[in-house]
């Protein structure tokens, strides 16, 4: 019962990027990947997302494998990405962005609403209710990205660098978002994420991924103590 | 006064064929030049079924909308969309949805011959006054038609769920693939409902004028230019086009001759593209960092 | 062009000479052959009405009808096989060309050979002008204009009372008579193939034009003029990024379609006589599209092939039978006919065939060649690979005997500026880009001097992206100065950039997939942007000298990165990391002193980074001044002279890598701040 990436290969055009890539999310952890830039994570998260294609290998979730499936159907399964750069819909407003979320969620109802407690710990998103999305900053919109994708009832949730562009105060906020959704939904998060620090302070593990490889996995606590990750992202200095 | 009106209500006909356009290029990026043969697709199928005298006149409107609809849905599927898997600047679609209008006009000419056969379903005889203009009471019918169904898309648009849906694939079909929706599914609806709306003009035009193959030939262009002045990305756009262009050629056409009329609104349309290329109601393409 | 004095005066000098002038003679030989083949066929084709029989004259008119179709075909795929730009139009310059040589001959009594100039000037005006209204349109904005050009000249053709109207032109009414007289020059009349008895005499001069157009187009093709109308069809951004204004090049293909257009009718004039205004309408601009994509859209022979088998395939009776056998088989009422028939063909084409048929035939020829591994090509009388290799030994012989050694590269020029003082090639000041509220870029200043090489790193939306971009041009920037070899290059355009000794790669290699590799690296020379269309269409003899010296320049550089071994395959053929290397030899073409390099290591294996490594190293040591934005700290460390960091637009540290990559500021940047720093 997990979600299981097992020895991908992807790439753009002429360009393989992640040369057999393996890992693995439990529904309610939370699994950090990390690396620096050209490392491919973003190319893992959009492959696992469907957004694009796997050249071998394969990706599953409870109910099997999605490696065929469009994005759309895999949001409807229950795998749901919050893309970089946050991707609200500019001209929709706040609430219309979250509706919109909903629709993924399809057979998954019934119980509480996961939105509704997102909304009563950060009740910045509900004040935007009515705004435009492009006239947010750049944390709230990152809140509202996360609210739509939670209200898709996710059941593992692929975040894509969420505090791209974010201070590091706006940063915190964000974890902290990303905590409570990790409590409240149960939904296993692959968080990726170039502000390793933060990353693996808020994980239960982490895979740090260098030219497209896994290099190193393990508890985040341990990783992120170690030396290993500076070097990983400045080489040896 | 008289060619002002008279140009409004002419532009009726192209604004509800200029809404095709703009349906399906908010949603897909793509237009379908074929447009002018969905019209007398719907004519076509109407009077098919005109001798079936159990259906009222309404379902035989009906008729001809859905015909033209199915088609257009299936015409997207396979002759639009695999032709538009190369990025922005792939303009494969164009050159396959002018083949698909030789095809389709082909085909009619062959099943019904090049001669106009009259249509008496959904006909409105005789003229009306219009601040005193003698107006055609089907044309008429086509202008008021052009503006009422504007107004639903508009409200449509922004006030249900599926115009939520439509409006996110514009902005973004990839993001909105992430939330479950398919924006192949969306673009077929978005081709069913603006060819639906080609056989619905067809079908009554043709009420006045008679069915004929080519009956949609002549309102291509003026409507892709209805269309273009408007605003490619508006739904209000070809209200105001239809206005315009149905105006200018009018009064042109009245002041120094038919000739004059059609060139007027074809200028216009090369105006405004070097003007305003996103339309006079458009808004331009924001450049991403 | 400052590249004569290339070889240095050395012991090299008698080898040297070989080098060139073998390029030249096979690229004589085969200009002669196609030339020959061509009038060849040419003579073939209107054999059967030398005698004027009764029987030859609808053959006559048949080839006619596709020498017409040819030239507006060739025209046209100027504009859609290389520049990628869509035009519905050019059956309205069709139509303009013939209908304004008939009208400016008969009702203004201009002398023939005049009016048929009048008529071709006037296409070229009014192409001027469409292009400069659809400057800034691409797509389907730009066909609608194109196609509103066609359906105005159609409108006018057929409602114009000048023009007779459905009675053709000349009529009765207006002119006594339907046909137009024949032309006449020295004496001699060129009557058109309307009566049996008479040779038709026009039938000469219109395929010797036809000859002539396929000519001059395959010669602006193989031309760096040609190379420029595949850049911009690749992207515009790219093209400007090679020297070429965008602007003017767009005009200029589109008036050179436009007078190629207006001759295809103008051939219809002269061999029909009479002009009929249902013959121009907009099937007619659909069928010349049609040429174009079905013979093979961006090849030379393409448009010719497909003009041949569509006017054929219209007036045989292949369709019709078609048409037939399926009223027979099928249904007598849901059939297709001749239209629909072509309309059904298109379809197929784009999906079955999208190169078309001499883009197809193109490519099988090429895979089954490369899987010989040798032998001659046959087609075309260019060097077999075998000798190819030769020439490279002989290459490799004279590069060896120069005094410099194996990287000699003598002909830089100076610092432009004044004396080898301090001031450094390139100088960035205060430099900040706004994007509305947005600050991308704030008050950056960079230096780098030749033989350097400066490395710019930060995390993601650091704004290292748009420095970069501010460097060529692609952005003005809001405030500050960019100043290089002394010349302020401050907001000035990409190409104005890259003439002043600028160049660039991109994140995503920009090439041309389908063209050599060679072709590739040909095309960053500076003639790309330079060349005049006249010395690219007429091909004078300097022009061959220069091909032959650009030539073997290119395999220089492809021998400089790497790439020596396979000049000869389509880029699109290589791995990534190839890719990026030929970028690198393509930029190295334009002569630059500085060159910019956008994450040039994304998408590299371990080993393909270190060859880059190398190879920049390399280019440090001639001279050159490297910019490189990069992610890869290993390629940085190793490589880079000075590091600039970027956070947040604004300068975070700068110094040397090793200082630079441990400075606690920019670990922070990367990796976000610990924790317990975080609180308000």
């Amino acid at each position: 019962m997990s979600l299981v990436i097992d020895n991908v290969e992807s790439g753009y055009d002429r360009a393989p990027i992640l040369h057999g890539v393996s890992m693995r999310v439990d529904p309610g952890e939370l699994v950090a990947v990390v690396g620096s830039n050209g490392a491919g994570k973003t190319t893992l998260v959009r492959t696992i997302s469907g957004l694009l294609a796997v050249r071998s290998g394969d990706v599953s979730d409870d109910d099997g494998s999605l490696t065929r499936l469009t994005p759309a159907k895999r949001a409807r399964r229950g795998t749901v990405m919050v893309p970089e750069g946050r991707k609200l819909f500019p001209q929709l407003t706040v609430g219309q962005n979250i509706e919109l979320g909903r629709r993924a969620a399809g057979g998954r109802t019934g119980g509480e609403d996961p939105v509704e407690a997102l909304l009563e710990a950060f009740p910045i998103v509900k004040e935007r209710w009515g705004q435009q999305a492009n006239l947010l900053s750049g944390g709230e919109q990152q809140m509202v990205a996360l609210t739509r994708a939670v209200a898709a009832r996710p059941r593992y949730l692929l975040l894509d660098e969420p505090s791209l562009g974010l201070s590091p105060l706006k940063t915190l906020d964000v974890f902290r978002l990303i905590e409570l959704i990790r409590e409240r939904t149960g939904a296993g998060i692959l968080l990726v994420e170039q502000m390793a620090d933060q990353a693996l302070a808020a994980a239960d593990r982490a895979y740090v991924l260098e030219h497209g490889r896994v290099s190193m996995e393990g508890p985040a606590a341990e990783l992120r103590a170690s030396d290993e990750i500076r070097r990983a992202y400045l080489g040896v200095s | 006064m008289e060619p002002v009106i008279l140009g409004l209500v002419l532009g009726g006909l192209y604004a509800l064929l200029a809404q095709s356009f703009v349906l399906t290029f908010i949603t897909t990026k793509t237009l379908n030049f074929a447009v002018g043969e969905f019209v007398a697709l719907g004519a076509f199928a109407t009077i098919a079924v005109s001798s079936w005298s159990w259906l009222p006149s309404f379902g035989r409107v009906a008729v001809g909308f859905l015909a033209a609809s199915v088609v257009g849905a299936l015409a997207y599927r396979f002759i639009v969309l695999p032709f538009t898997t190369q990025g922005e600047h792939d303009t494969r679609w164009l050159l396959s949805t002018v083949a698909l209008s030789f095809v389709m006009l082909n085909l009619i000419t062959n099943v019904e011959g090049p001669s106009p056969q009259r249509s008496g379903t959904a006909r409105l005889g005789g003229s009306v006054d219009v601040l005193g203009v003698g107006v055609s009471k089907q044309q008429l019918l086509l202008a008021v038609l052009a503006v009422v169904i504007s107004l639903i898309l508009i409200v449509v648009s922004q006030r249900t769920s599926i115009g939520l849906v439509m409006r996110a694939v514009s902005q973004d079909p990839e993001t909105t693939s992430l939330m479950g929706i398919s924006p192949r599914l969306v673009g077929m609806g978005a081709y069913a409902v603006a060819m639906g709306l080609a056989g619905l003009a067809g079908v009554l035009y043709a009420a006045t004028v008679g069915a004929s193959p080519v009956m949609g030939a002549p309102l291509l262009v003026a409507s892709i230019a209805v269309a273009v002045i408007g605003g490619l990305g508006s739904l209000w756009g070809p209200l105001l086009g239809g206005a315009l262009y149905g105006v200018l050629s009018e009064v042109a056409s009245f002041q120094y001759g038919a000739i004059w009329g059609e060139t007027a609104g074809l200028l216009l349309v090369i105006a405004v593209l070097v003007w305003k290329p996103e339309g006079l109601l458009g808004r331009r393409m924001e450049v991403k960092l | 062009m400052s590249t004569i004095e290339k070889s240095p005066p050395t012991s090299a000098a008698a080898p040297e000479p070989q080098r060139p002038r073998s390029h030249v003679r096979s690229a004589l030989r085969g200009d002669v052959l196609f030339a020959v083949v061509a009038f060849g066929v040419a003579v073939l084709a209107i054999l059967p009405g030398r005698d004027g029989a009764g029987t030859s004259i609808s053959t006559m008119q048949l080839v006619a009808s596709m020498a017409a179709m040819t030239v507006a075909a060739v025209g046209l795929n100027l504009l859609v096989g290389y520049t990628k730009l869509v035009s519905l139009g050019q059956g309205g310059f069709y139509a303009i060309g013939a209908y304004a040589s008939a009208y400016l001959t008969l009702d203004v009594g201009l002398p023939p050979l005049l009016a048929i100039l009048g008529a071709l000037t006037l296409c070229g005006a009014i192409g001027a002008v469409v292009a400069v209204s659809s400057m800034r349109l691409r797509g389907p904005q730009f066909a609608v204009i194109t196609l509103v050009l066609a359906v105005l000249v159609e409108r006018i053709l057929n409602e114009g009372n000048a023009f007779g109207r459905l009675a053709g032109y000349p009529n009765y009414a207006e002119h006594d008579t339907t046909s137009m007289e024949p032309v006449s020059v020295f004496g001699i009349t060129f009557r058109p193939p309307m009566i049996a008895g008479e040779v038709a005499t026009v039938m000469v001069p219109i395929v010797v034009v036809t000859v002539l157009v396929l000519i001059i187009a395959r010669n602006i093709a193989k031309s760096p003029w040609g190379s420029s109308l595949s850049a911009i069809g690749e992207s515009e951004m790219l093209a400007a990024h090679l020297g070429v204004n965008v602007f003017r090049r767009k005009i200029s293909v589109f008036v050179l379609a436009s007078v190629l257009g207006g001759l295809g009718g103008v051939i219809v004039t002269q061999a029909f006589a009479h002009l009929q205004p249902e013959t121009f309408d907009i099937y007619l601009t659909i069928t010349i599209v049609l040429a174009v994509v079905f013979g093979g859209s961006g090849t030379i022979l393409g448009p010719l092939v497909g003009a041949v088998a569509i006017v054929w395939l219209e007036q045989s009776d292949i369709l019709a039978e078609i048409g037939s056998f399926q009223q027979e088989n099928i249904s007598d009422t849901w059939y297709l006919s001749t239209s629909g028939l072509v309309g059904v063909l298109f379809i197929l084409t784009l999906f079955l065939m999208p190169r078309g048929i001499v883009g197809t035939a193109g490519q099988l020829l090429a895979t089954v060649m490369h899987s010989r591994a040798a032998g001659p090509d046959a087609a075309s009388a260019e060097l077999t690979a075998g000798a190819a290799a030769d020439q490279r030994a002989e290459d490799g012989a004279a590069a060896a005997t120069t005094s410099t050694g194996q990287h000699a590269r003598v002909e830089r020029p100076p610092a432009a500026s004044g004396p080898d003082t301090a001031e450094p090639m390139l100088r960035i000041s205060g430099l900040s880009k706004n994007f509305g509220g947005l600050r991308a870029v704030a008050e950056m200043d960079l230096a780098v001097d030749g033989g350097q090489i400066h490395a710019i790193i930060g995390p993601n939306g650091a704004g290292k992206s748009t420095l970069a971009n501010l460097l060529t041009g692609v952005y003005q920037p809001t405030e500050g100065t960019v100043t290089f070899l002394g010349r302020d290059l401050t907001g000035q355009a990409p190409h104005h950039v890259s003439r002043a000794g600028v160049a660039r790669t991109f994140q995503t290699p920009q090439l041309f997939h389908d063209a050599t590799v060679r072709a590739n690296v040909l095309a960053g020379f500076a003639d790309t942007g330079r060349t005049p269309l006249w010395a690219a269409a007429l091909k004078p003899p300097g022009r061959y000298r220069r091909d032959a010296e650009m030539r073997a320049e290119a395999d220089r550089l492809l021998d400089l990165v790497g790439l020596g071994d396979v000049a000869e395959l389509r880029a699109s053929e290589l791995p990534y990391g190839k890719q990026r290397s030929l970028e690198i030899a393509r930029a190295l073409a334009g002569e630059p002193q500085l060159i910019v390099l956008d994450e040039p290591a994304a998408g590299l294996l371990a080993t393909e980074s270190v060859v880059l490594g190398d190879l920049l190293l390399s280019l440090r040591a001639e001279g050159f001044a490297l910019v490189v934005v990069e992610h890869h700290m290993d390629l940085v460390a190793r490589i880079a002279d000075q590091v600039t960091c970027m956070d947040q637009g604004r300068l975070l540290a700068r110094g040397t890598p090793s200082e630079v990559l441990s400075d606690e500021a920019v670990v922070a940047a990367y990796l976000g701040k610990p924790h317990e720093e975080g609180t308000h």
